[in-house]
């Protein structure tokens, strides 16, 4: 998936696992960045007792790198703190939760922002707010019968100023036929042209029913930029910022009997993510662990993954005689490493641009100079161009930044597959398959309607009653 | 003072000496040696004497022991340190 469970150690710790980064202008408000971080995988909405939720031990962050050198200037930390309110009960609540200081509420979790300017680790901190509280996960009716109105409460209480902070249960707003794409590389509405053929059919949404919890922030964009200031040149290198984020945890625990677990030292990186499927798709297994561990002003060490990526060699292979020009490059693949590694210059498309320098590193690119072109996410359906981001023609969309419904499987599987290899290699022909490659038909494509307004992403499925068919 | 007896004190005095000269070299040749030091956020309380801390022999080959309070980290070269430890290992 776009990075779930997406390397062997970090799928054993999923409060720590990033599962999806999305950051974009705001469609409500153009003057604000929106930025969502997603943890937990293929969260289970009826995982009681124990329900879900962020780990106290974990510190979670989001990096803006806003000069190119590929190094953070500025983070915002979270860190989340767990009450009981009665540790003699087994139950994540004792009766139905009408407010997020209703008694009946047990296990809670508040968290604090902190601001940080400069290097993440020992720049300039600015606590922002502590003691924000989380909603509870959404249990059912009983339970849970008023969810809306906690998240409202949730959302109001972080509000601090001109900035917006939510940290809680969503629904898994990312889609992809799962179960088909890691069965060796299968399309279902193209498996017809499989190695081993079967009839075509509508892909599926794997993820649906499925929930995450996100990190939501909206902060002005001169909480951003460079300059501080506004930025209406969408071809000026200054307006374009690199969004990273990640998940650590301290260096040393040691586990004693009796349950008490000692942790100690520095906090070290296990889990990182700029855009969507590099660490899942691009990095080797024997990689993965450590590029999670790695900071991104050092990717270009990772740089022959992006110029000769395995899924190149796979798909010519998987699906005889559909890419015959794809199975015939041999140059590297200067087009992944622009437009995921460097950004992609001005001048190949007029009044964009994703560029940020020479530094390679993996991060999300947003250029702050160009207006949302889409206010009501949800109104997004299969055939339009916006789904498609870029290549849909849409300038707001991935690569630059990243919206919930921007189809990204379908975007990188297509740029993969040469779709767009000619801009940098102009005697190049894509092949006819690589530009209609889909991993499934997304009608809706999200099985529950994105919201409009921040978050963004749909409250979570309920425990009591949910479906993942 | 018979010679004999001065000469028992001097050496008395020498061998006092000595020992103390041998310990001293001892000394400086087994000094920890902070190799790196790490702090990578706030922590609160970080000279709590009752703050947890661990310590781990990364190599004992190299003398190196990495010893971890708060989010603070040291890496140091102690070989006496490890030699120490390393008798628990014996027990």
């Amino acid at each position: 998936m776009s990075s779930h469970r997406e390397a062997p150690e970090i799928s054993k710790d999923p409060v720590a696992d990033n599962t999806d980064l999305y950051a974009f202008v705001d469609p409500n408000d153009a003057t604000k960045v929106t930025i969502l971080s997603n943890f937990i995988p293929l969260e289970e909405p009826a995982g009681g007792p124990n329900f879900f939720q962020f780990g106290d031990d974990v510190l979670y962050e989001i990096m803006i790198d806003n000069n190119g050198d590929g190094v953070e200037d500025v983070t915002y930390q979270l860190r989340f703190m767990t009450t009981r309110q009665n540790p003699d009960t087994f139950l994540y609540n004792v009766g139905p939760i009408g407010s997020l200081t209703d008694a009946a509420w047990n296990i809670r979790q508040k968290y604090s922002v902190t601001r940080v300017v400069g290097p993440r680790r020992t720049g300039s901190s600015t606590l922002l707010a502590s003691d924000l509280p989380s909603p509870p996960v959404r249990i059912g009716p009983r339970s849970t019968p008023s969810y809306e109105a906690l998240v409202s409460a949730a959302l109001a209480a972080g509000t601090i100023g001109d900035r917006k902070f939510f940290a809680g249960q969503r629904d898994e707003g990312f889609y992809v036929d799962l179960g088909s794409i890691f069965d060796l590389g299968t399309l279902r509405p193209f498996q017809n042209f499989h190695l081993i053929d079967t009839p075509a059919a509508p892909g599926e949404d794997d993820t649906k029913g499925y929930n995450v919890h996100t990190i939501a922030m909206q902060v002005p964009k001169t909480d951003l930029s460079a300059s501080g200031a506004e930025l209406d040149d969408p071809e000026d290198p200054t307006s374009v910022i690199g969004i990273w984020t990640s998940a650590s945890r301290r260096k040393a625990m040691v586990r004693e009997t009796g349950g008490r677990i000692v942790q100690s030292g520095p906090w070290v990186q296990v889990s990182r993510l700029g855009n969507p499927l590099i660490n899942e798709v691009l990095a080797p297994v024997g990689k993965k662990d450590y590029w999670n561990s790695q900071h991104p002003k050092a990717d270009s060490q990772f740089v022959q993954y992006y110029e000769t990526p395995e899924l190149q060699v796979l798909l010519p292979i998987l699906y005889p005689g559909v890419f015959p020009n794809l199975a015939g490059i041999t140059s590297p693949r200067a087009d992944l490493v622009a437009i995921l590694l460097t950004g992609v210059p001005a001048g190949l498309i007029g009044g964009w641009s994703t560029f940020t320098g020479a530094v390679q590193s993996d991060q999300l690119r947003l250029n702050l100079a160009i207006d949302p072109t889409v206010t009501d996410f949800d109104s997004v359906v299969a055939d339009s161009a916006a789904r498609l981001g870029i290549l849909g023609g849409d300038l707001a969309g991935f690569p630059n930044g990243r919206r919930p419904f921007d189809d990204t499987v379908d975007i990188e599987l297509r740029v993969v597959a040469g779709a767009v290899f000619n801009l940098v290699s102009p005697g190049y022909t894509p092949d006819a398959a690589a530009g209609a490659l889909a991993d499934r038909v997304p009608e809706p494509l999200n099985e529950v309607a994105y919201l409009e307004e921040f978050p963004y992403l749909s409250h979570p499925n309920e425990g009591y009653e949910h479906s993942h068919d | 003072m018979p010679e004999e007896k001065r000469s028992k004190l001097s050496r008395r005095g020498f061998l006092k000496s000595t020992a103390v000269g041998a310990a001293a070299v001892g000394a400086l040749a087994a000094a920890p040696t902070i190799l790196k030091m790490t702090e990578n956020a706030v922590a609160a309380n970080v000279s709590d004497p009752n703050l947890p801390l661990v310590a781990y022999v990364r190599d004992a080959s190299k003398g190196e022991v990495v010893v971890m309070w708060g989010t603070k980290e040291i890496v140091a070269r102690d070989s006496a340190l490890i030699s120490r430890l390393s008798l628990y290992t014996k027990v």
